[in-house]
This record gives structure tokens, sequence and C-alpha cells, in this order.
């Protein structure tokens, strides 16, 4: 297939890197090299330099961990919407939300070696898999992971392989070639064979996408010790809260490179449209788990479910809470509705500062599920408590600068937009 | 018809080796992967035995001798939140023994001095060696398992310190080395050494009690409150006493059923006798 001239304008990113591409490449540097500091630290110190402690035993490294396999779900849900329900309006984004899964799942792995007392035996993990995986729930979660990961990676490798053979010559020498190593066995007129393969993978792919993140949910929900952890709606609970904030970052990127690279032809409004509607809804569905969850813990619960529903309604979570809920979620929520309702056109500037305000607000409130719970044990022990240090926020800013760096890596070396499709 | 021969070869190739991957990761004397794993450290004393502890809040004058002397036994050091194996609680007697696990913290407290006083109990607490731990089923590497002498044991060489089973325990009976510990001044020599990053827990003093030894805190106790042995031997005092007295357990409801059972009929060291009847 030839390129077209009408379509080089998507190629921008492979073929102009101005100064604030490098500009904002440092700046990711630094914070990652800050976090990489941190970790130093870390590591000969021990995780006595962070917050926790015997009583708040996880805090902001499994809070973020929750939170990128949470973004992650961005990236399936939107390309079943396309392959499944043929909703081909959303085709434009379809491998910016791929990528936002790659790099997410990536950090969520991270996170988790991040909280590691002994990261170096992290490969115990698959040493003793087969002796622990019929009861471990954690090690549940890794598996759906790791199955996640590998099959995200193959869909994306799968539609980037048309892409690649077209553009092996038009964008520069050393992607040329790098794209010609990565198309073994290419043959013209494989798209057929790859769209059935793309189709059958996005179908497995969405179970396999519930699954990872119900085993996430699991690995607090399954234990009874724990009020507001231990129930059953924990898995969906989790995954409202994953396609909200997934979608939330799709937009925030979408919205980003359409500025950026002058598509604002290619991304037309209606796409922003549906995704902030589409992030309303489940926005609104998450505040219907909330209200369950404190209905539950408050009506005629057992002492333990009441104190921790105090502990964010009045305690010393109650600022983050209701500022998390009020103006991350509520407010941002009810102006997208009345604004859809009101009005046919998106406001694309409301989408984003909506988007940005829900992903802030669910990122908060993965530490709001992981933390108040642990400050309230059921023996009689003093409430613990529990301030995260310099090295946990390093860390996890440096888990969303590299997270970014990825993305923008992808960015320069593969097509971000779905070339093939339009030539089409 | 080239593409229909290629596909069944890679299909009969990608069976066959799935077959022979699979069963070679089998091991071939573990085929029940769920079995919980054998002690590997000290050898255990079989599973005739069954190690069970009872203390006797009763008599708990709360003097904490047995917290001393596990940590210097078992080179637990003073490093910050690592301060014991076993914590004491204060409790006030105006609140009924199962309120336990709704107590806030302003019935109880760990940071008494002076004791026993009127109108208060003493609860201590460690791991219980639950028969249907929860921490054992979340391990995702089996550093912590169920021996067959009932006693819960701890791996350090393969815990890698994720802290889940600190998560899953009912009674924060386990703590974390958040840091390298210092070492002990006098260090026993018959229990390991913990580095930085794993986490520990009461061993039912393993290294003693499977040389038919009792352990250090029951041993260490001035009033005789706390007793060990085999719950399957009827002879034991353990088993002797269970069987005759009123005895309750924590949060039984959490359904792990913990081998360390609390009774009350120890004389209280009280001065004032008749001040602790008008509290019930």
């Amino acid at each position: 297939m030839e390129m077209k001239d009408d379509v080089r304008y998507l190629l921008k990113p492979l073929t102009f890197t101005g100064r604030r591409f490098y500009a904002f490449i440092a700046a990711l540097v630094g914070v990652i090299g800050l976090a990489g500091y941190a970790w130093y630290v870390q590591l000969t110190q021990g995780l006595g330099v962070t917050g926790m402690n015997d009583t708040t035993i996880w805090g902001l490294y499994i809070s973020n961990f929750i939170f990128f396999i949470g973004i992650s779900h961005a990236g399936i849900a939107i390309s079943a919407a396309v392959r499944l329900a043929s909703l081909d309006k959303y085709k434009p984004i379809m491998r910016m939300a791929e990528a936002l899964t790659l790099a997410s799942l990536l950090m969520a792995a991270l996170s988790i070696v991040l909280d590691l007392g002994r990261p170096d035996r992290s490969v115990f993990l698959l040493t003793y898999f087969l002796e622990r995986v019929g009861q471990s729930p954690l090690l549940w979660d890794i598996t759906a992971v790791a199955t996640y990961l590998v099959l995200s990676v193959t869909y994306l490798y799968f539609s980037l392989r048309e892409d690649m053979a077209i553009l092996k010559d038009e964008v520069g020498s050393w992607r040329g070639k790098l794209y010609t190593f990565l198309l073994p066995w290419y043959e013209e007129g494989e798209e057929e064979t790859i769209s059935r393969v793309a189709w059958w993978m996005a179908i497995c792919i969405l179970p396999i996408m519930v699954m990872v993140h119900t085993t996430v949910a699991w690995i607090f929900s399954l234990l009874p010790n724990r009020p507001l952890w231990f129930g059953a709606a924990a898995g969906p609970y989790f995954i409202v809260a994953a396609v909200s904030s997934g979608i939330a970052t799709v937009i925030v990127i979408a919205v980003v490179l359409r500025y950026l690279f002058g598509w604002e032809e290619y991304i037309k409004p209606e796409v922003i449209k549906g995704l902030t509607n589409f992030m309303a809804i489940t926005s609104l569905v998450y505040m219907y788990f909330m209200f369950a969850e404190h209905m539950t813990a408050r009506f005629a619960a057992p002492a333990p479910e009441v104190r921790v529903s105090n502990a964010w309604f009045f305690g010393e979570f109650s600022l983050l809470f209701w500022g998390m809920f009020i103006f991350g979620i509520f407010i941002p929520t009810f102006a997208l509705i009345i604004n859809a309702i009101r009005s046919k056109e998106v406001n694309i500037k409301l989408s984003v500062a909506a988007s940005v305000t829900i992903v802030l607000a669910l990122w908060i409130k993965r530490v709001l599920i992981i933390v108040p719970t642990q400050t309230r044990p059921l023996m009689p022990m003093d409430y613990g408590l529990y301030i995260p240090t310099w090295v946990e926020w390093s860390l996890v800013a440096g888990t969303f600068a590299a997270a970014a760096l990825i993305y923008t890596l992808f960015l320069k070396i593969f097509p971000i937009v779905e070339i093939s499709e339009e030539l089409h | 018809m080239r593409m229909v021969n290629r596909r069944r070869f890679l299909q009969v190739i990608g069976a066959g080796g799935a077959a022979v991957v699979l069963k070679s990761m089998i091991p071939a004397n573990q085929l029940q992967l769920l079995a919980p794993r054998t002690a590997s450290s000290a050898v255990s004393t079989g599973p005739e035995k069954k190690f069970g502890m009872v203390v006797d809040v009763g008599a708990c004058i709360g003097c904490r001798q047995c917290v001393y002397s596990c940590k210097e036994e078992n080179n637990v050091p003073d490093s910050p939140d690592q301060l014991a194996w076993i914590d004491v609680f204060e409790m006030d007697i105006k609140h009924p023994v199962t309120e336990i696990h709704a107590v806030p913290p302003d019935y109880s407290t760990t940071n008494y001095t002076d004791s026993p006083k009127p109108g208060k109990w003493y609860l201590s607490k460690n791991c219980f060696h639950c028969e249907n731990p929860n921490c054992v089923k979340v391990c995702p590497v089996g550093a912590t398992f169920k021996a067959e002498d009932g006693i819960v044991e701890m791996d350090y060489d393969r815990c890698i310190g994720c802290r889940y089973c600190m998560s899953a325990c009912p009674y924060n009976a386990r703590t974390f080395n958040w840091k390298e510990p210092d070492p002990p001044e006098n260090p026993n020599p018959e229990v390991p050494l913990r580095p930085a990053g794993v986490v520990e827990k009461c061993t039912f003093c393993v290294h003693r009690t499977r040389e038919g030894k009792l352990p250090k805190c029951v041993e260490a106790c001035p009033v005789g409150a706390r007793h060990f042995g085999d719950l399957n031997d009827p002879e034991s005092p353990v088993r002797r006493i269970l069987n005759s007295e009123f005895s309750f357990r924590l949060m039984d409801e959490m359904n792990t059923s913990p081998m360390l059972y609390y009774i009350s009929s120890g004389k209280k060291w009280l001065p004032d006798q008749e001040a602790s009847e008008d509290t019930h």
C-alpha cells in the first residue's frame, strides 16, 4: 500500500522532534533520577524510610499498583468497543489506549517490586509458583496480570505490523531498520488473517481484563479481618474505578496529542464526546458503589466496620475523602452530565478538566481503600498512623514519570495512530 | 492445502510439547499441589503432636517478663516498631471480654507502667499458631507454613517481604524488619538472626519445644500464667486445663482456629479483692 500525502500529518510525531520534546524528556529523566536516589536510600536503609509500620503495613506503593492496573483497562476497553461492537469512530484512539495499557502495566509491576522487603528475591514468585498458586491470591493476580500483559503486547504488535510495513521507507533509516527487524514473515495481504486473529484476541482479553482487576481486588477482599476490604463487591467496584480512570486518562492523552500535532480533524469532537459520556456513566456507577459500601458499613454493621467508615467520614481521613469525593468525583460527573443534557456539542475543556480531577480523585481513592482499614486493627491496639515520606512520594512520582517516558518513547518509535486504517 | 498441513503440524507439536512441559513441571512426589509445605528447618516432631498454649488472664499481672525473656531468647532487637513478639494489653475489666475487637484504644493500652492495677486485666498476645492459618494461605512463596506438629514456622530465607501474611493475620501477631536489626548483645546461637526485609513472629520457641523444653515465655512467667504442651496428649497440662476450665479464644468467628486458649481461673494478684468483685 502506498503512503498518501494527505495522511502524512499523522506521522508528525515520527518526523518532527522539537525543543519541547527534549525539554519534556529532560524533565521526566530528572524525576526518574530523584526516584532512583530514593530507591537507593530505600534499598540500603530498608523500608523503614517510608511511613509504613507494623500496623499500616501497606501504603502508597500498593495503592499506586492498584491505580496503574486500573488505568491499564482502557486499552482493551476501547479495542473491544471498536472490534467487537464495531464502534469505528474510536479507531483513531485505539493505539493510544493500547500504548497506555503497556506503560501502566509495567508501572504496576514496578510498584509491587518497590514495596517488597526483599526485591532481590522477586524471582521466588516464579520459583515457588506451582507450589503456591493453588492457595495464594497474590499469585492468581500475577498470573492474570502476566497473561494480560503478554496478550496486550501481542495484540499491539499484531496491529502494528501493517503500519510498520507501510511506513518502513517513510520514517527515517533507524526506524526503517527497526520495523524491518520487527516484521519477520510479513506477507502482503496478511491483514485479513491478522484482523481475524485480533478479533478473537479481543474476545479473549476481555474476560482476562475482568479477572485481572478481580484478582487484584481479591488480594484485599478475601481477608475477613479487614473491615471495608472484606466482601463480594470488591471485584466489580475495582473494575468500575478502573474503567473510569482509564477512560479519563485516554481522554487527556487524546486531547493533548490532538492539540500538539494538529489532529483536530482526525480525532473528531464526537470521539471525545463519546468517551466523556461513557466516563460520566461509569463515574455515576462508581458513586453508586461508594454509597452501597458505606450504607453497608454504617446501617447495622459490626463495630469494626463502623469504625473504619467513621475514619473516612469524620476521622483523620475526612478531609481527603470529602475533598476527593465532592471536588474530584461528584461535581465533575454532574457537570459533565448537565453539559451533555443541555448541549449537543462536547465541551472539550470541560472534558479534560473533569478527566484530570477524576483521575486524581481515583488515585486518592486507592489510598483511601488501602490505608484507613489498616489503621483500625481488630486487636485492642492504638490506631495506626501513616504519613508517607519523601521516599514514597519520589518513587510514586518516578513511576508516573517512567510511564510518561515509556509512552513518549513509544510515540516516537511507532505510529500512535492506525495509519493503515486511514489508507483503506 | 499447504497451510492446513503446517497448521496441523504445529498443533501436534504444540500439544505434545505442552504436555511434556506441564508433566515435567509437576514434581513426581508433589502431585497434590495444594498440600501445605512440611518443615524444612527444625525437623517436625510429627503429626501425632499438636502444640498449643494456654494463657491464664486471671493470673496474669502484666509484668511483661514473658515479653522480655522472649526477646532475649529469640534475638528480637529493640528497633522501632519491632518491640516484641508478644504484646500485653492492659484492659478495662468493665468491658466484656468478647468486646475485644470492638475495643477502641481508650479502653486498652500497651503503654502501661505499674501493674497489676485494680479494675484492669492483662491480655497477652503472640502468634496463635492457628490450625487454619490465613497467613499460610496467602503467602506467595511458602515462606510461612504449618508444620505437622502444629507450629506455624517462618523460613527467613524464602520471605520476600511482601507482608501479605501480616495483612491476613487477624491478630496482628507478626512484625516486619523495617530496617537491618542491630545485632543483640548476647545473641542466642540457636535462633537465626534475621536480615532487613523479612517478616518474623513467635515460633513457640521451636528450637526448644522440639527438644522437649518449654517456650521461654512459659518458663519466665513468675505467676505461672502460661502453659504449653501437646493438645493431643491427655496428660499434658494444656489438655488437662482445657478439659476442665472455661476457655475462650480471640475472634473465633475469623475461622482460623487459634491454638492459644485463654482461661481465667488463676487467682488475681490484687491487693483489694472486694473492689474487683464490685466492678463486675
